[in-house]
């Protein structure tokens, strides 16, 4: 429940994988939210967050993920949510977040999402 | 403000701690509470919600309670038992009025940068009060699958 909180970018073709770990906290995040930002390029404008090994955010975290989000939008691309545990994405669904970021099941099905639409 | 007379405890029942305005005091403070309610075996859901929700009032106190002012204060006091956690957060900053944070879910709000702490403490605890001029907030979160030791005064 209090993983040290990382991160980590890979590319997948034009898709950016994020995958976070641990507990997203305003105090663990705050030496990062930038880097998230850069890590979103033209040539992968699509993006994924890998939840599965995320154990916990906050309304700060939720932030940073929208901005990310919004960068994708400005790159022309498209943002989904996969796999978070039910605890965490009971704070998506209950903000109603899922309406501007999808969730997906699996890294997997969120890539057949971004490239069946 | 004194703890609220319905969230059933004393006084005399808090654990008052006073630290700096800044996040990893914050932190400390928070995963204090955190050993006690893994030493009362609160669920991973319930410890889940708490955690949440002082995560957000710590937030919120030291960001725009405090201002990021490091010369400011915060006050936390708590109390764990194993039917219920109190908690309350108290910040050095001229408050808000909690009925002026627009709904976070609304259309036209679900990309603001800000703005739901409020809301996820209120669905994560059991009841959330503020005192009236808003920079002092108090918690309680009822454990449901303890019988209560204690009657709500």
């Amino acid at each position: 429940m209090t993983r040290t909180f990382g991160w980590k970018a890979e590319r997948r073709e034009r898709v950016t994988v994020i995958s976070l770990r641990g507990a997203m906290t305003l105090e663990a995040l705050a030496p990062v939210r930038e880097e998230l930002l850069h890590c979103l390029t033209s040539e992968a404008p699509d993006l994924v967050f890998d939840l599965t090994a995320l154990d916990f955010i906050a309304s700060d975290g939720l932030g940073a993920l929208l901005a990310a989000c919004r960068r994708t939008r400005e790159l022309g691309g498209r943002a989904r949510l996969a796999a978070p545990t039910p605890l965490v994405r009971q704070v998506f669904t209950l903000l109603r977040l899922d309406r501007v970021m999808p969730i997906c099941n699996s890294v997997e099905d969120a890539l057949h999402s971004l490239r069946s639409n | 403000m004194n703890v609220p007379a319905e969230f059933g405890v004393r006084e005399s029942d808090l654990t008052e701690l006073v630290i700096p305005n800044e996040l990893r005091a914050a932190r400390q403070a928070e995963e204090r509470i955190l050993r006690e309610l893994s030493r009362h075996r609160y669920s991973r859901e319930c410890t889940f919600a708490i955690k949440l929700a002082l995560e957000e009032a710590l937030t919120n106190a030291i960001k725009h309670g405090n201002c990021n002012d490091s010369a400011k204060r915060l006050i936390v006091r708590f109390h764990v038992s194993p039917d219920r956690v109190v908690l309350m957060v108290r910040d050095e900053g001229c408050g808000f009025r909690p009925c002026d944070v627009p709904d976070p879910t609304a259309e036209e709000n679900l990309e603001r940068p800000c703005g739901r702490g409020l809301m996820l403490m209120h669905a994560y605890m059991s009841d959330v009060r503020f005192n009236e001029i808003g920079n002092e907030v108090w918690m309680l979160k009822l454990n449901r699958n303890e019988p209560a030791s204690r009657t709500p005064r």
